[in-house]
C-alpha cells in the first residue's frame, strides 16, 4: 500500500517539475513556431542564474522568483533578439532549430567554462517532511507540485479567459487572420517568450533544489524529458503538456516498482511511442496546417 | 527521466582531492591537442625525447582523473630524468584528452598513436573506455599500463596491457568481505547505478556475500540522474537491510541519499572507489548533511602507503615537479596520481632492463622488475641495481605489483572516511580471499 501511494505522489511530482517545464516549452511553440532546443540550456543558465544572484538564497518563492525573471530576460533575448534575427533574414524552421541547438551548445558549454566540470550543492526552502500514509514528503517536493497547479491553473486561464490569451490563440492559429483582428503577433510572440522562460526558470530551480545539486548539464539532461512530456500530449498544446507530463510521471515511478529501476525511462518512452502510433499528433493536438513564421 | 551520460570509472582510489582538478584540467586540455608531438611503437632516436601519454578525460566531467593522471606522471617523469633517464633519453609527459566518451577516445588514440613517433607508453584508467582503446594500444604496440577496472580485462587477451589494480568484480567482492568483516551486519542493500562501471561491482559484491553467509536483502539497479527515487528507496527499505552498498554518480547520489534521509534510513553505507571526488562528497553532503556522512558513510577503495621511502620519493619528486602539479599537498594521497607515478616508473624501469626503448622489446621486462631478487622502491634504487647487474622487484608507493596470466595484479583495500579521507579499516587479502570462496 505504501509503494502504491509512493508511486502516485512522487509520479505526481516527478510530473509537476515536468509539466512546469513542458508548458511553457509547448506554450512557446505553440504561439511562435519555433522548436526552441535551447530551452534546456536557458533552465541550467537560470539555475545557476539565481545560486550566483542571490548567494544560494534560503527562501524558495525568491529563489523561484529569480529563476523566472532570469529565464524570461534570457528567453526574450533568445527568442525575440537572436531567433528574430534569423526569421526576419527569412531563415527556415528548420534553420532556426539548428540556431538553437548553437545557441544550447554555446550556453552549456559556456556555463563550463566558467564554472569547470563540477557540481554544485544546491537548496532553498525549509527542509521539513511531511508524512502522508508512510510516505515521506518534503517541503520543496510539496511547493512543487503546489507551484506547478498553480502555473497550470494560470495558464489555462491566461488562454482562455484573457484577451491576451485570445491573441496567443489566434496567434497560434493563424498569424495573418490574426493580424487583421487587430492582434501585434510581434508583441505576442514576444510576451510568450517572456512567459516561457518564466515557466522555464522557476523549473529550474525547482529541478535544482529536488535534485540538491547541478551542473552545466542539468538542465540540457532534463530537457529531453520534458519535451517528451510536451510531444506526448500534442506539441504546442499546453493541457496535452501537463497530461503528457502526468503519464510520464506515473508511468515510470509504477515501473520502478512494479518491473525494476532500471526500466522507469524505458517504460515512459515505451508508452510515448505507442501513444503516437495511435495518436501521431499527441493526446491533445489536431495535426498542424502549415504555419507561418514569423519575427 | 533519464539524464544519463557516460561516466568514467577508475577502479581504485584513495584519499583524492578532485576539487581542484576541474579548472587545471581545462587549461591543461587546451594544450592537448599540441601536447602529442612523437609518436609510434618505433625505437626512438639516439637523444629524442620519449613520450608517456597520460590518456584521460580532460575536459567534461571526468576531467579530475586526467589531472590525477598527469600529475603522476609528471611527477615520475621528474625523478627519472633527475636520475639521468634511460640510455640518454629524456621522458616527458604529453596530454590526451579522451574526454571519457568512446566516441572521443577512439579518433584520439588513432591520432595520439599515428602522430607520437617517440611514444613508448600510456597511462590510463577508465573502465568505460578499455574495451574501445586497449585494442588500438595492442595493435601499435604501445605498452598500455592502466588503473581501469573493466571486468572485461580479468582474462586480458592483450599483450601490450598492464593493470596493477584489480578489476572492477574484485571491488565487489572487497564490498562483501568489508560488510562481513568490517561492520558484522548480514543484510544488505545492493544500490547501483545502471551504468556499466557501477555494475561491475555487483557480481563480485553478490557472489561475495554468498560465499560469506551474509544475505543480499534487495538489489536495486537504478537509473542514473532520476529527478527523485522515491519509489526505489520505498522498496529498499521495505527489505529492511541493515547495511547499504552502493556506487553512482554525484548527482544520482544526491538525489538517492536525499531520498534515504527523507524516508528515515539512518544506517550505514558503504560506498566504493566510483564515489571518490569532491562533486559526490558535495552532492552527498547537501543530501544528508556533513555530520551523518562522516558518521555513516564510508567508502571501499585501494589502500596506498603514506610513509617510507616510495612514498617519500614519490611526495618529493611531486614538489618537486614546479608549476605542472597544481596542488602536491593535496595530491600526495590521491591514488589516482600515484598509480600513474608507479606505471610510468615501471615503463622506465622495464625500458632499462631490456636495455631499449623499443617498446616490443621492453614490454615483456615490465613483469620482469616486479619479479626479481632485489626490492627496489624508486627509480634511483632500479636504475642502480640493474647497473649493478642485479634483478629487481619494484614495490613502488602503491605497493607490490605481482601480475597474474592475464597481467592483472591486485592491491591493498581499506575502508576510507569520506571526509577524513583517512582509513578506519583495512580489508585483508585474506578476507578478500574468503568472499572470493577461496
Amino acid at each position: 500500500m505504501t509503494l502504491l501511494l509512493s508511486i502516485i505522489i512522487f509520479g505526481v511530482y516527478s510530473a509537476a517539475l515536468l509539466a512546469i517545464g513542458a508548458v511553457g516549452f509547448t506554450l512557446q511553440f505553440g504561439v511562435t513556431n519555433v522548436l526552441n532546443l535551447a530551452f534546456g540550456s536557458i533552465l541550467t543558465a537560470c539555475i545557476f542564474a539565481e545560486y550566483g544572484l542571490t548567494g544560494h538564497s534560503t527562501n524558495l518563492w525568491i529563489a523561484m522568483a529569480v529563476g523566472a525573471a532570469s529565464g524570461a530576460v534570457l528567453s526574450l533575448l533568445i527568442g525575440h533578439v537572436v531567433v528574430g534575427a534569423f526569421l526576419r533574414r527569412g531563415a527556415t524552421g528548420f534553420g532556426i532549430a539548428m540556431v538553437t541547438i548553437a545557441i544550447s551548445l554555446m550556453v552549456q558549454f559556456g556555463l563550463e567554462a566558467i564554472q569547470g566540470p563540477d557540481i554544485l550543492s544546491y537548496s532553498a526552502g525549509s527542509q521539513a517532511t511531511m508524512n502522508i500514509g508512510g510516505v515521506v514528503l518534503s517541503s520543496g517536493q510539496l511547493t512543487t507540485i503546489i507551484v506547478a497547479v498553480l502555473a497550470m491553473a494560470a495558464v489555462q486561464v491566461l488562454l482562455r479567459m484573457t484577451k491576451f490569451g485570445l491573441a496567443m490563440r489566434a496567434t497560434a492559429a493563424d498569424v495573418s487572420l490574426a493580424r487583421t483582428c487587430a492582434v501585434s503577433p510581434a508583441r505576442t510572440r514576444a510576451v510568450t517568450w517572456l512567459i516561457s522562460g518564466a515557466l522555464c526558470g522557476i523549473c529550474g530551480v525547482l529541478l535544482g533544489i529536488g535534485e540538491g545539486s547541478f551542473s552545466a548539464s542539468t538542465g540540457s539532461d532534463f530537457f529531453i524529458t520534458l519535451a517528451a512530456a510536451a510531444v506526448l500530449g500534442g506539441i504546442g498544446k499546453p493541457a496535452g503538456a501537463m497530461i503528457g507530463a502526468l503519464i510520464i510521471g506515473i508511468v515510470s515511478q509504477a515501473a520502478a516498482a512494479v518491473i525494476a529501476p532500471s526500466y522507469k525511462t524505458i517504460a515512459a518512452w515505451v508508452i510515448l511511442i505507442a501513444v503516437l502510433v495511435l495518436r501521431p499528433q499527441g493526446i491533445l493536438a489536431e495535426f498542424a496546417a502549415d504555419r507561418e513564421l514569423v519575427a | 527521466m533519464s539524464r544519463g551520460g557516460h561516466r568514467a570509472r577508475w577502479s581504485a582510489a584513495h584519499g583524492a582531492r578532485l576539487a581542484l582538478a576541474g579548472g587545471l584540467g581545462l587549461t591543461l586540455a587546451a594544450c592537448a591537442g599540441s601536447a602529442a608531438t612523437g609518436g609510434g611503437a618505433s625505437p626512438a632516436g639516439a637523444s629524442a625525447t620519449l613520450e608517456i601519454a597520460a590518456f584521460s578525460p580532460f575536459t567534461g566531467p571526468n576531467a579530475p582523473y586526467g589531472y590525477f593522471q598527469y600529475t603522476g606522471c609528471v611527477a615520475a617523469v621528474h625523478a627519472i630524468n633527475a636520475a639521468g633517464g634511460v640510455t640518454g633519453h629524456h621522458f616527458t609527459c604529453t596530454i590526451v584528452d579522451n574526454r571519457g566518451e568512446p566516441a572521443d577516445a577512439v579518433p584520439a588514440a588513432n591520432n595520439m598513436v599515428a602522430s607520437s613517433p617517440h611514444l613508448v607508453g600510456i597511462v590510463d584508467g577508465d573502465s568505460g573506455l578499455m574495451s574501445a582503446t586497449v585494442p588500438l594500444f595492442n595493435q601499435a604496440h604501445i605498452p598500455d599500463l592502466s588503473a581501469g577496472g573493466d571486468v572485461q580485462f580479468d582474462k586480458n587477451i592483450y599483450p601490450y596491457f598492464w593493470r596493477t589494480t584489480p578489476g572492477d568484480d574484485v571491488a565487489g567482492y572487497t564490498l562483501a568481505a568489508y560488510v562481513k568483516f568490517g561492520t558484522g551486519f548480514t543484510r544488505i542493500a545492493a544500490v547501483f547505478g545502471n551504468d556499466q562501471a557501477a555494475q561491475g561491482n555487483v557480481p563480485g559484491l553478490v557472489s561475495g556475500a554468498r560465499h560469506l553467509g551474509l544475505h543480499i536483502a534487495v538489489s536495486e539497479s537504478i537509473a542514473l540522474d532520476q529527478t527523485t527515487y522515491a519509489t526505489e528507496v520505498q522498496k529498499i527499505l521495505a527489505a529492511h537491510p541493515q547495511v547499504i552498498v552502493t556506487e553512482s554518480d554525484p548527482q544520482t547520489a544526491g538525489v538517492l541519499l536525499g531520498g534515504l534521509k527523507q524516508a528515515g534510513w539512518t544506517g550505514p553505507i558503504v560506498g566504493t572507489s566510483g564515489t571518490l571526488g569532491i562533486d559526490y562528497d558535495k552532492a552527498a553532503i547537501a543530501a544528508i548533511g556533513k555530520a551523518a556522512y562522516e558518521a555513516r558513510f564510508v567508502r571501499i577503495i585501494q589502500y596506498a602507503q603514506q610513509s617510507g621511502l616510495a612514498w617519500q620519493t614519490w611526495k618529493s619528486a611531486l614538489f618537486a615537479a614546479g608549476s605542472l602539479v597544481k596542488d602536491p599537498a593535496s595530491d600526495e594521497t590521491a591514488i589516482y596520481a600515484e598509480l600513474p607515478y608507479d606505471h610510468t616508473t615501471m615503463l622506465a624501469l622495464a625500458m632499462l632492463a631490456a636495455h631499449s626503448t623499443s617498446p616490443v622489446t621492453f614490454n615483456p621486462y615490465i613483469e620482469k622488475i616486479t619479479q626479481g631478487r632485489t626490492v627496489v622502491h624508486t627509480f634511483a634504487q632500479g636504475k642502480a641495481a640493474l647497473a649493478a647487474g642485479k634483478t629487481i622487484d619494484y614495490v613502488g608507493v602503491t605497493g607490490q605489483v605481482s601480475f597474474d596470466k592475464y597481467h592483472n595484479s591486485a592491491g591493498l583495500w581499506a575502508a576510507e572516511n569520506p571526509v577524513t579521507n583517512l582509513p578506519v579499516k583495512l580489508v585483508s587479502a585474506h578476507d578478500i580471499a574468503a568472499a572470493e570462496g577461496h
